[in-house]
């Protein structure tokens, strides 16, 4: 179950001279985003004239925070965000992993060809080309629009071909056959077969998986700006464009609110992060 | 096996989460049940009734009333595409005191590209009600999907002059007048110079240009400030030299078509010269000289507020963004652009309306259509609106009817070139690719990448394979 | 699979695992697709309700669009460059990250801290920090490339894209190769350590080949990413200076939106995702060749 390096009783000289670069290196990654930390509590007057300050002449502004939280009406565009992300994401874990296992196992069958191949090709089309055409149909024809559902279900539309290409490079190398076979002999079916045995040894992908769409669902601008016409059903990106003007930008509560929707990530992201380092296949055909 | 509860229980949560959410949370923007009686075939005496009254400090709701009309029965839902953010919160306001007094809900969305926002709305069958748009996007939409608003109460008191006019009928209702100037700090001037400034013996170039050293001599070693950005220095750059061909729109559509037919040429063009001698004059005493195109739109209203320099070649509308940096007992004001022997210009402020409210015929229903008419002449007949408008929009407004002044140092200025007449006509005519097509060039030019007679040479070329749209 | 199942088997099987994408993914992708490819046959603005049909016209204007073919040459270059930086720094800390350093667990956590923020803003801040925090280093420290901001001339500007790319993707392309790295299997590795192999070694011949798959996921992702690239395009350089950094998708928006030329924009994003997708797949395709070799 564990990453045999994680244990190595023996600091050598190596390991410091790595962990010190990862320091560093993670310092400069994190500027930015310590900028927009302090930013985030300092007048936008300030933040204009003398962006490295780190606290603003008149003591932290957590008025902005304020502002933001009724501006942006925080905790209803959190809680939209929060139900199109979640079951965006479950959605498009359950269906990629069973799309992508079928693919590999099957991959002789002419419709797994060709869905694959197409899955790939639409990771390659720009947004743009089917923006319109998309609000077309389901605006200007179906009138589904402004609905909660119908943007879960086109991110699972939009989504499934990147989930479907990284689980199935993950099958391929690291779900043995042989688990399989042996259940097939004792008479398993096939979905008994993934969901008891594939889908568990499935966990460091999907959750990489996870992270990487709850991200790109949580900060997602484009599309659910084209489908929740609402300000009822706006998320948290959608909100936080509210303080953005025509010349200039409110960059006191933008920061502010970029932190707001920042810190319940990091709080997902390092519950996740256990199980990236869990599971790894050696230790599970041993138990 | 713990992994498995948890990831089982997580499972659970979310299918509810699906559940619940996908219980018809669908929801058209089916048009409102219609009112059982037409609101014209309303007895008088049962409406006055059932009106709601209305604040009786206010003018005599009679006379607001008939160029408003009555409140609906049922309450009507409309929604307002707005464009100027900077006048959401204002707006907003304003549209919850109308909206409860006529029964009408209203929902604003604002955008900073109303073209992209329209085309997108339209495509989805759910146009907004009343778009705050831009002349272009009037043009654009038209008679296929605006409504005629000719017969409107508001056209009559300056909205017929100042509206987005197409084929003799108005499709926009003026929501601002804003100028194109130089905006400057008259305290740092006076303090720099020793002496007082008025602005008006200043118009030309040459005697700005002896002010500009005088405030050298003075200390202020860089008293312009210019914007970067291609909107400000390209797309209203190119404008003055339109504008201030003879003041007229008709002027500089003649001019234009005259570089279209190839008999004249913007080399050989005066105004187009006399124009740039003042950019290059701007661009040598610009404050970002360093690095000009590393401008930073605060910053450079952070310039002039604190008197670290004395102009600004911007517009009126730059108010919501300058005053935040404003000082306490400073005075602020604008000018016009300096040009040499140009009788017929010389000393005038740019101004024109520039956003326009539009009714939308495609998607509204009969009864929103209504609603959304009733909520412009709200803004234009009641003092509430006017108040909204004027006071807390802090807006120069095009109708006559309204006697409250503007309440920022800009557009108290602008309103002064206005009421003296000392204003030309602002362009309207330019294509849509006027921009993307030309504006970057501007900013090649302010770091000496291109020449004057390149910029001519763009020009021509781009107004010989365009012609102004009327 | 068995190769002794019966049609209606397989169809069943097909359809009870993989139906809900494909159904799904048509839906909301091949349709609309198809509908925007027949879009770009018309001479539709985007707004208005006449819909006249034009045949290949649009194309036509395409290939005589000399900025256009300009900002789609500077895309595959910025994106070439960015594709390498972005897998080689992903790929380097991802095995420093999985070597058993101490505090691994919250080095990986921070090292994902840029894709927290989302495209438009991220833009925002990066410019901030080219043109009103490097600067003042000048004085400190006087090289030429602190005198002015990055993003007022063409190159650094352009430099910048790539900087901030790379900072913002390469976080992300470092989970997938921690997944790879971390699906290795260790007995693998515990047999060669015992067969004497040094890490050098075990790097080349175990986790290299292994990392295949990893390795043409970050590609072809980065590649994709990287070519679509619009948010911050427009609020890190806006295209400048001087339209030096106009990127293709900025450079389609522009046209359809802007200049109300919808079907010509379509129709350029058309073409611009068929060079996108013979980059990508080809590089697949030779990625996959090698997996199958291994």
């Amino acid at each position: 179950m564990k990453n045999p390096y994680r244990y190595s009783q023996k600091i050598s000289t190596g390991s410091k001279v790595k962990t010190i670069l990862a320091s560093f290196l993670l310092i400069l990654y994190l500027v930015p985003f310590a900028l927009v930390a302090i930013n985030s509590l300092k007048q936008k007057i300030n933040i204009v004239r003398f962006p490295l300050e780190l606290v603003d002449p008149k003591g932290p502004q957590w008025i902005n925070y304020k502002h933001a939280i009724e501006e942006m009406a925080f905790f209803r565009s959190f809680g939209n965000s929060f139900i199109i992300t979640s079951c965006s994401v479950v959605l498009l874990l359950v269906f990629s992993a069973m799309a992508a296992y079928i693919f590999v196992r099957a991959s002789e069958w002419k419709a797994c060809k060709i869905s694959f191949a197409l899955l790939l090709a639409s990771m390659a089309v720009p947004f743009q080309v089917v923006m319109i055409p998309l609000i077309s149909i389901y605006g200007g024809i179906f009138g589904i629009l402004n609905s909660k559902t119908t943007l879960i279900l086109m991110n699972f539309g939009f989504g499934t071909g990147l989930c479907i290409f990284m689980c199935d490079g993950f099958i391929k190398t690291s779900v043995p056959i042989a688990l399989e076979e042996a259940a097939t002999i004792d008479g398993c079916s096939y979905h008994g077969i993934f969901f008891r045995i594939v889908l568990p040894l499935m966990k460091p992908i999907l959750s990489t998986i996870a992270i990487l769409q709850i991200l790109g669902f949580w900060n997602d601008y484009l599309l659910p700006s084209l489908v929740l016409g609402k300000k009822r059903l706006y998320t948290l990106p959608l909100a936080i464009r509210t303080f953005y003007g025509t010349f200039t930008n409110d960059y006191g509560n933008i920061m502010a609110g970029l932190m707001l929707s920042i810190i319940p990530i990091i709080i997902v992201y390092i519950f996740l992060q256990k199980y990236i380092i869990g599971g790894v296949i050696a230790g599970a055909v041993k138990s | 096996m713990k992994n498995l509860r948890s990831t089982v229980l997580a499972l659970g949560i979310t299918a509810l989460l699906l559940v619940s959410c996908a219980k018809g949370q669908t929801e058209n923007t089916a048009t409102q049940a219609t009112s059982t009686q037409a609101t014209d075939a309303t007895p008088a005496a049962t409406a006055t009734t059932t009106a709601p009254a209305t604040a009786t400090s206010q003018a005599s709701p009679a006379t607001s009333n008939d160029k408003i009309g009555q409140p609906f029965a049922n309450t009507v839902k409309i929604t307002v595409m707005n464009s100027k953010p900077e006048i959401e919160d204002a707006l907003e306001a304003g549209a919850k005191a109308f909206g409860s007094e006529y029964n009408v809900s209203i929902e604003i969305y604002e955008t900073d590209s109303p073209g992209n926002t329209l085309a997108e709305r339209y495509a989805a069958g759910d146009a907004p009600t009343i778009g705050i748009m831009d002349i272009a996007n009037i043009r654009d939409l038209a008679a296929e999907k605006l409504v005629d608003l000719s017969d409107q109460p508001w056209a009559d008191v300056g909205g017929r002059t100042m509206g987005a006019v197409r084929d003799g009928k108005i499709y926009g209702m003026p929501l601002t007048v804003e100028g194109m100037c130089l905006i400057y700090n008259k305290t740092a001037i006076e303090k720099t110079t020793g002496h007082a400034f008025d602005p008006t013996k200043y118009t030309s170039l040459d005697a700005f240009s002896s002010l500009l050293k005088e405030l050298q001599a003075g200390g202020m070693k860089y008293p312009m400030v210019l914007n970067a950005e291609d909107w400000s220095i390209g797309q209203k750059g190119y404008q003055f030299v339109y504008d201030y061909q003879d003041g007229t729109a008709a002027g500089a559509i003649s001019f234009l078509k005259n570089v279209h037919d190839g008999k004249t040429s913007f080399s050989e063009n005066t105004v187009f010269n006399k124009v740039y001698d003042a950019f290059d004059l701007f661009i040598a005493d610009n404050i970002n000289h360093e690095d000009p195109l590393a401008a930073d739109y605060d910053l450079n209203a952070n310039y002039v507020a604190d008197g670290e320099a004395a102009f600004w070649l911007n517009g009126t509308w730059a108010w919501p963004d300058f005053a935040p940096y404003a000082q306490e007992g400073s005075e602020y004001g604008i000018c016009a652009f300096p040009l040499n022997d140009e009788p017929a210009t010389q000393g005038k402020v740019v101004a024109g309306a520039t956003k326009f409210a539009a009714v939308d015929k495609i998607d509204a229903s009969e009864d929103q259509q209504k609603a959304a008419e009733m909520f412009l002449n709200w803004l234009v007949f009641s003092d509430e609106g006017q108040d909204t408008l004027v006071n807390k929009c802090g807006i120069v407004t095009a109708f006559k009817n309204i006697k409250l002044q503007p309440n920022n140092p800009f557009n108290i200025g602008l309103k002064h070139y206005i009421d003296e007449g000392m204003v030309i006509d602002g362009a309207t005519y330019m294509p849509s690719d006027h921009r993307s097509l030309l504006a970057a060039n501007m900013q090649a030019y302010m770091v000496g990448k291109m020449t004057r007679a390149d910029i001519a040479s763009k020009l021509d070329a781009y107004w010989k394979s365009h012609t102004p749209t009327e | 699979m068995n190769q002794k199942m019966s049609n209606g088997k397989k169809t069943f099987l097909f359809l009870s695992f993989a139906g809900p994408s494909v159904l799904f993914f048509i839906l909301a992708f091949v349709f609309p697709l198809i509908y925007g490819v027949y879009l770009t046959f018309t001479d539709w603005n985007g707004l208005s309700s006449t819909v006249n049909f034009v045949g290949l016209a649009n194309y036509k204007v395409v290939l005589h669009d000399a900025s256009f073919w300009k900002s789609l040459s500077l895309t595959v270059g910025y994106s070439l460059v960015s594709v390498l930086t972005i897998n080689l720094v992903a790929f380097g800390l991802a095995y420093l990250l999985t070597s058993g350093i101490k505090g691994q667990n919250f080095l990986r956590a921070g090292f994902f801290t840029p894709n927290l923020i989302g495209g438009l803003i991220l833009g925002y801040v990066w410019q901030f920090i080219f043109s009103r925090v490097l600067v003042p280093f000048y004085k400190f420290l006087p090289v030429a490339l602190l005198q002015k901001s990055w993003l007022s001339s063409p190159h650094t500007a352009m430099a910048a894209m790539i900087i901030v790319t790379t900072w913002q993707y390469s976080g992300y392309m470092l989970l997938i190769y921690i997944a790879g790295f971390v699906g290795i299997p260790s007995d693998l590795i515990e047999a060669a350590k015992i067969d004497g192999a040094n890490e050098h070694r075990i790097t080349r011949s175990i986790r290299l080949p292994l990392m295949v798959p990893s390795i043409v996921i970050s590609l072809f992702i980065s590649i994709t990413r990287t070519f679509k690239v619009y948010d911050l395009n427009l609020s890190l350089t806006a295209g400048g200076p001087y339209d030096s950094t106009k990127l293709a998708a900025m450079h389609i928006f522009t046209k359809a939106f802007e200049e109300q030329k919808y079907g010509i924009g379509q129709a350029e994003a058309l073409v611009m995702f068929i060079v996108m997708a013979a980059i990508a797949l080809t590089q697949t395709y030779i990625g996959k060749k090698r997996e199958l070799e291994m």
